[in-house]
């Protein structure tokens, strides 16, 4: 059995995942997670906006300690988006040396931890892009 | 409208006493601020304002059950890292309003009990994708380093002064020096951040008695004023933010200042919240102390060291007491008032006139911290 820790993304027409944020129909600020009042503005009226495909990892560490479920070793980061919005998720990071701040990264679904009864969380998570990867 | 100092403080030793009921710690740390405050009545306490984080429902209840201080209102206090200071900061407001003579702010924790890194509330956004408060401290490290091109042994030398100021805490629970080698080499918890980067978990109390003008008149110069109590909210900002600068300590840093009329450059010594190596480096330049990004060269200069020019948590820390979120914020002001009665001994800060206290923390998402409390006390 699967289950999705948050459903915020879809697949564009070309494959790529991309992240859904909540954008503020007034000031245009985007927000994700959702939020009830916007932080920038106060409006309440939001529409769903997919960000770019392409984002920048602001910072980012390799964690060896573990909550239940979670790999012996991950890596989490903030990754910040051209829309202005800045979101944390987990990194796969083949080769971790590579791993530097402001690394364009792009998004993927896959695995990211466990539950007690054994069924697997899927979600979105950061992986530096193609280019950046293998150069 | 009355000013409001403290009359008496005391704590428990921090340490793990994993067999150890929190109750009895609360009572050992109650019995010690009672012993400073000499013969004072314990019926002259009018209220109570109990901070704990893990410490369950009814603490101030179940601890003071022991002290037969019931009957009077209390308040339980939960603000995460900030509880114990968040309560004191009740009994200040409570007392300047007029509303009671004298009151008392209890904090209290027990962690040694639990393993692991503590975690967030499971319906916190990045804390259900993985973050905890040593990855956060570790995304802030590392943008630290990035941004003002420092090493992580730079930023480390924060555990190794605070491991040396606690020599002579018997109230701590690491008595011992470390070596910067040590530091570093201890084993990863979140890269850079090594374990011995990381305060431990502990168990303990403090408690404070608050009193206004009339009664603070009975302890002469024992009695510490308290010149500012604020506690402050994070703001959520959508969008970027520079993770080298918490905005929330910055802004109650600087309403601190204005309410006390005391700016950074008039403080003698302060205990910060140092969670983490890095957190103290962030808070000296967020506090005022330094220029941003001159934290470190500064720490290796000793402006930070007892004898320095601030030192800071000349107690030790919670890099060597350990940290029970509830009792934390309240132990930092029992270092306070102990210095500035002059009475600290071999870790004494010379000359200590004006001592401020700082803890935040919290994990929330879209914010630095949930919550920050900073107080400036003088003699």
């Amino acid at each position: 059995m699967e289950h999705e820790v948050h459903d915020y993304w879809m697949r564009d027409r070309d494959g790529n995942v991309r992240l859904i944020a909540s954008k503020c129909t007034k000031c245009g600020q985007h927000h994700l997670p959702r939020v009830a009042f916007c932080g920038a503005c106060r409006g309440t009226q939001f529409e769903d906006a997919p960000l770019s495909s392409k984002g920048n990892l602001y910072s980012y560490t390799v964690i060896h300690t573990p909550p239940a479920g979670y790999p012996e070793i991950y890596v989490v980061g903030y990754v910040d988006f051209p829309e202005q919005v800045r979101v944390f998720g987990q990194v796969r990071a083949d080769n971790r040396d590579t791993l530097r701040c402001d690394l364009p990264v792009e998004v993927e679904v896959a695995t990211l931890k466990k539950l007690p009864d054994g069924s697997e969380v899927r979600g979105y998570r950061f992986v530096p892009s193609l280019a950046e990867h293998t150069s | 409208m009355t000013g409001v100092s403290i009359v008496a403080a005391g704590m428990a030793k921090f340490g793990r006493f994993p067999d150890r009921p929190l109750t009895d710690i609360g009572v050992e740390a109650v019995r010690a601020a009672l012993a400073d405050a000499g013969d004072f009545d314990i019926d002259l306490i009018e209220a109570a304002y109990v901070g704990t984080q893990w410490g369950g429902s009814m603490i101030g209840q179940r601890v003071l059950l022991q002290t037969g201080l019931l009957g009077i209102p209390i308040v339980n206090v939960e603000n995460a890292c900030s509880s114990g200071a968040s309560g004191l900061r009740e009994a200040f407001i409570a007392v300047r309003a007029g509303m009671y003579d004298a009151v008392l702010a209890l904090g209290c924790d027990k962690l040694s009990h639990t393993g692991g890194t503590l975690t967030r509330h499971p319906d916190d956004y990045d804390g259900s994708l993985g973050l905890s408060p040593p990855a956060l401290y570790a995304l802030r490290l590392r943008r630290y380093m990035h941004d003002y091109n420092v090493s992580v042994a730079d930023v480390a030398g924060v555990c190794v002064k605070n491991r040396r100021h606690a020599l002579h805490n018997d109230h701590a629970l690491f008595r011992n020096e470390l070596s910067l080698d040590e530091v570093l080499n201890s084993r990863p918890v979140a890269e850079p951040l090594t374990l011995l980067q990381c305060c431990a978990r502990s168990d303990g109390a403090a408690a404070i008695i608050v009193a206004n003008d009339k009664v603070a008149s009975k302890f002469g110069s024992r009695a510490i004023r308290i010149r500012c109590s604020e506690l402050a909210s994070g703001r959520y900002k959508p969008g970027f933010r520079d993770m080298t600068s918490p905005e929330i300590t910055l802004r109650t840093a600087k309403k601190a200042y204005d309410v006390a009329g005391i700016g950074p450059e008039e403080i003698n010594l302060a205990e910060v919240h140092d969670a983490f190596s890095i957190a103290e480096i962030l808070y000296y330049e967020s506090l005022g102390f330094c220029a941003q990004g001159e934290g470190t060269r500064l720490l290796a200069r000793g402006d930070f060291s007892i004898g320095g020019r601030i030192p800071v948590n000349p107690s030790g820390g919670l890099m060597a007491k350990g940290h029970p979120p509830g009792a934390t914020g309240l132990a930092q002001i029992v270092e306070a008032v102990t210095q500035l009665r002059g009475e600290a001994g071999p870790r004494q800060v010379e000359n200590a006139r004006v001592a401020l206290t700082h803890c935040t923390g919290g994990g929330v998402s879209g914010l630095d911290h949930g919550a920050c409390t900073i107080h400036i006390l003088t003699n």
